[in-house]
């Protein structure tokens, strides 16, 4: 009974891009497409470096026809900004759009607005501008996004941390497979607040200079913002429409480490048996796989168990390996979406991002991440890695069309 | 193969954790109702107990009865539906990093604030290595995790579903909620509320099962109520059913003038030959109380009696076989449960 998966749109923002294009062609020119790194205007010490988007909230309004003046999440504003991309590529309108569901995913809603509130209402409960606080739930963004499209069916939201928006392609991708729906709109959104930049900063996992995924010396990540979404239809929906799928979704698993809140297990068990699972339902076997976009945030700790992870599974063969987060910086709850375009992206044009920064080999590692942009292969089937607190691992597994 | 609801507890404001049909009067704190809870102590080592807040202790241990009920061991996945999560980690952290400048902040409350929290504390309490899911779409929550439950029970591998529907006031949360007007308009008798309310879930029907789930839907924006109507007919005909074999209709009515017109529209209408009551006045008004509605109407279906005092018309004839859930949150969400006797 299960339908087919295919990606027939894709929609991005990112610290390298406004779009799809602009955020493609940066990863091409490698080194030179790496985003500045801007100091977080936070009270933290040393004001950790970020990726972030170089639009106001004001002009991505303006972008997006609505009122430059109204009070808006910026975590909303990135949403549709790459929903709408995704939508426009597959020129659906009418009522294959409306009966079209969005799976949208955040990890702490509207709190870049929110957190602006607090300081007045700690203060005094009465005060703090109320405007700043209503769209505070992880809904609001996804309602809004769903509301400018105007679509009318089944609408919801994940939030599970950094791995949210894999979990939302999931769930996308099972309501597809199940005939639920014929099409849907998944991905997630961040926008960068003090809240996630504090709380990562007391956890001391922010690098102070450019991330470093899977060297030895990596000193932890940074923080980005972003958006990204695909549009997932069934065979019917997309061949009635006359859509070329991009590649098709053929594999996806989330587990739990079960091990601690936030640290991954040494062994990488709950991030090995996502990968192993997900290649199980694709029907592959690991040297099937052309490519690993790794979650390769560059913490300590994440490197060792997702690397450990990749070693058990793909040994002595692996796939060419690497982390693109130096180029979006981590953007939590989107990155899940975001990396699932860079994904689908790298079957379309048979591409190998490099995992830049990297000079040290990690002496626990039996392979190396690829550090240089390969496009002299074809790129048949993609996994893609989204770990989050909570132990939460998910991989998404894209295949060639 | 079906979707059974094998096990199920509800921390509710009317001691409801071990079973029992809600107590007459709920337990307030003269703002809203305030759940009544077991004795955590008996459920969480005391070590973790002091870390985790109350609404992952509510979580933890609700899920922890639901298990026993159902005599499962370990579920295959975890799914929770929460709209605002965890509301008191996160404010301890603001109100810390507002305080302190952002210097020297314990990270602890950060690690508890992501709404993913009370699910992977599930999965830690249970060392469970399965899927783990949080869904938070406000009133409507609870169904998109059960909708999800109900597709990965038809799947390989997945035999038990831990799922449920939790969320907690907090002083915070009321007094802004308040000033957003979101109580301004309930109706008599109807208080903000909290829960919490898990299920397991299973495609094979055993000797505790309590009641089988037909169908779960959701719909997004404003709808017209001939369009709501439509809905119900159809969910009711895919099953094949008739609308008059609707022995109860659970409605989500909280006293709101503005939008409690479509309930009032259906009782009257579609579902004038069922017995059309009324929950959120014994659980409170919160966004995951539908899950409150699917314990209740799973304990029904079981017990066979509607208890009093659910602002039922009049008495229903037994055998109770269906019973419809159906609650929209300002004509913005919808949500629809339908369950069937077993």
């Amino acid at each position: 009974m299960t339908n087919r998966v295919f990606v027939t749109g894709l929609g991005l923002i990112t610290a390298i891009g406004n779009s799809v294009s602009e955020t493609l062609t940066s990863l091409k020119a490698s080194e030179s497409g790496l985003p500045n790194l801007t100091p977080f205007e936070t009270d933290i010490e040393n004001s950790p470096p970020v990726c972030r988007i170089d639009l106001t909230n004001g002009e991505l309004q303006k972008r997006l026809g609505i009122n430059p003046a109204k009070e808006i999440s910026r975590t909303a504003l990135l949403g549709l900004v790459a929903a709408k991309e995704a939508v426009q590529a597959t020129k659906l309108k009418g009522n294959d759009l409306e009966s079209c569901g969005l799976i949208s995913a955040n990890s702490v809603g509207g709190m870049d607005r929110s957190e602006n509130f607090y300081p007045e209402f700690l203060d005094n409960p009465k005060k703090g501008k109320l405007r700043q606080v209503i769209g505070h739930t992880c809904a609001f963004s996804t309602n809004l996004i769903a509301d400018q499209l105007g679509l009318k069916s089944m609408v919801t939201t994940i939030s599970t941390a950094c791995s949210s928006s894999a979990n939302a392609i999931m769930f996308g991708s099972r309501l597809i497979r199940h005939g639920k729906v014929d099409r849907v709109i998944a991905g997630g959104c961040d926008a960068l607040t003090r809240f996630t930049v504090n709380g990562f900063g007391a956890l001391k996992i922010l690098d102070n200079e450019r991330c470093k995924p899977f060297d030895e010396k990596r000193a932890g990540l940074n923080l980005g913002e972003g958006a990204g979404y695909l549009v997932l239809e069934s065979e019917t929906s997309a061949m009635s429409g006359n859509r070329k799928p991009i590649c098709e979704v053929t594999g996806f698993a989330n587990t739990c480490d079960a091990f601690h809140q936030t640290a991954s297990s040494p062994e990488g068990e709950g991030s090995f048996l996502a990968m192993q699972q997900a290649l199980n339902m694709a029907g592959l076997t690991p040297s099937n796989v052309d490519y690993i976009n790794a979650h390769g945030t560059g913490t300590r700790n994440n490197d060792l168990s997702e690397g450990i992870a990749i070693s058990r599974l793909f040994a002595p063969d692996h796939p060419p390996v690497s982390s693109t987060k130096p180029f979006t910086g981590h953007t939590l709850g989107a990155a899940g979406g975001i990396e699932a375009v860079l994904s689908c992206l790298s079957i379309r044009n048979n591409l190998v991002y490099p995992n830049l920064c990297r000079q040290h080999p990690m002496p626990e590692l039996d392979f190396e991440p690829v550090r240089t942009l390969k496009s002299d292969r074809e790129t048949h089937h993609v996994v893609s890695n989204s770990f989050g607190f909570g132990g939460n691992d998910s991989t998404l597994v894209f295949s060639r069309y | 193969m079906g979707l059974y609801i094998n096990g199920a507890c509800a921390i509710s404001a009317r001691e409801t954790h071990f079973g029992d049909f809600p107590g007459d009067k709920g337990t307030d704190n003269g703002l809203w109702l305030k759940t009544t809870t077991p004795d955590f102590k008996q459920f969480i080592e005391a070590k973790s107990a002091r870390r985790l807040s109350r609404i992952i202790k509510m979580g933890v241990v609700s899920s922890l009865l639901a298990m026993n009920e159902a005599d499962a061991a370990m579920p295959d996945a975890i799914i929770a539906g929460t709209a605002y999560g965890c509301m008191s980690d996160t404010k301890k952290f603001l109100k810390a990093m507002i305080e302190n400048d952002g210097k020297f902040l314990n990270p602890t409350p950060f690690i508890y604030s992501t709404h993913n929290t009370l699910s992977s504390q599930v999965a830690l309490q249970l060392k469970c290595k399965g899927y783990n899911q949080t869904y938070s779409q406000n009133s409507v929550s609870f169904e998109s995790a059960l909708i999800d439950g109900q597709m990965l029970l038809t799947e390989e591998g997945f035999n038990t579903v831990l799922t449920g529907g939790i969320d907690e006031m907090t002083d915070n949360l009321y007094t802004i909620t308040k000033r957003l007007g979101l109580w301004r308009r309930l109706g008599e008798g109807v208080q903000p509320g909290e829960g919490a309310a898990f299920f397991i879930l299973e495609s094979q029907q055993t000797p505790s099962s309590l009641a089988r789930i037909l169908d779960v839907a959701t719909l997004h924006g404003a709808k017209t109520e001939t369009e709501i109507e439509n809905w119900i007919r159809e969910i009711i005909r895919k099953h094949h059913l008739e609308l008059n074999s609707l022995d109860l209709c659970l409605l989500g009515k909280n006293g709101d003038r503005t939008y409690d017109d479509v309930y009032h529209h259906l009782e009257t209408g579609l579902l004038n030959n069922s017995v059309c009551a009324a929950y959120k006045h014994i659980c409170g008004e919160y966004p995951t109380s539908s899950s409150f509605a699917c314990w209740l109407a799973a304990k029904i279906l079981k017990k066979q009696i509607i208890p009093n005092g659910l602002h039922q018309q009049r008495s229903a004839s037994t055998p109770i076989n269906n019973v419809l859930i159906y609650h929209q949150h300002r004509n913005r969400e919808h949500g629809l449960i339908l369950l069937q006797s077993c």
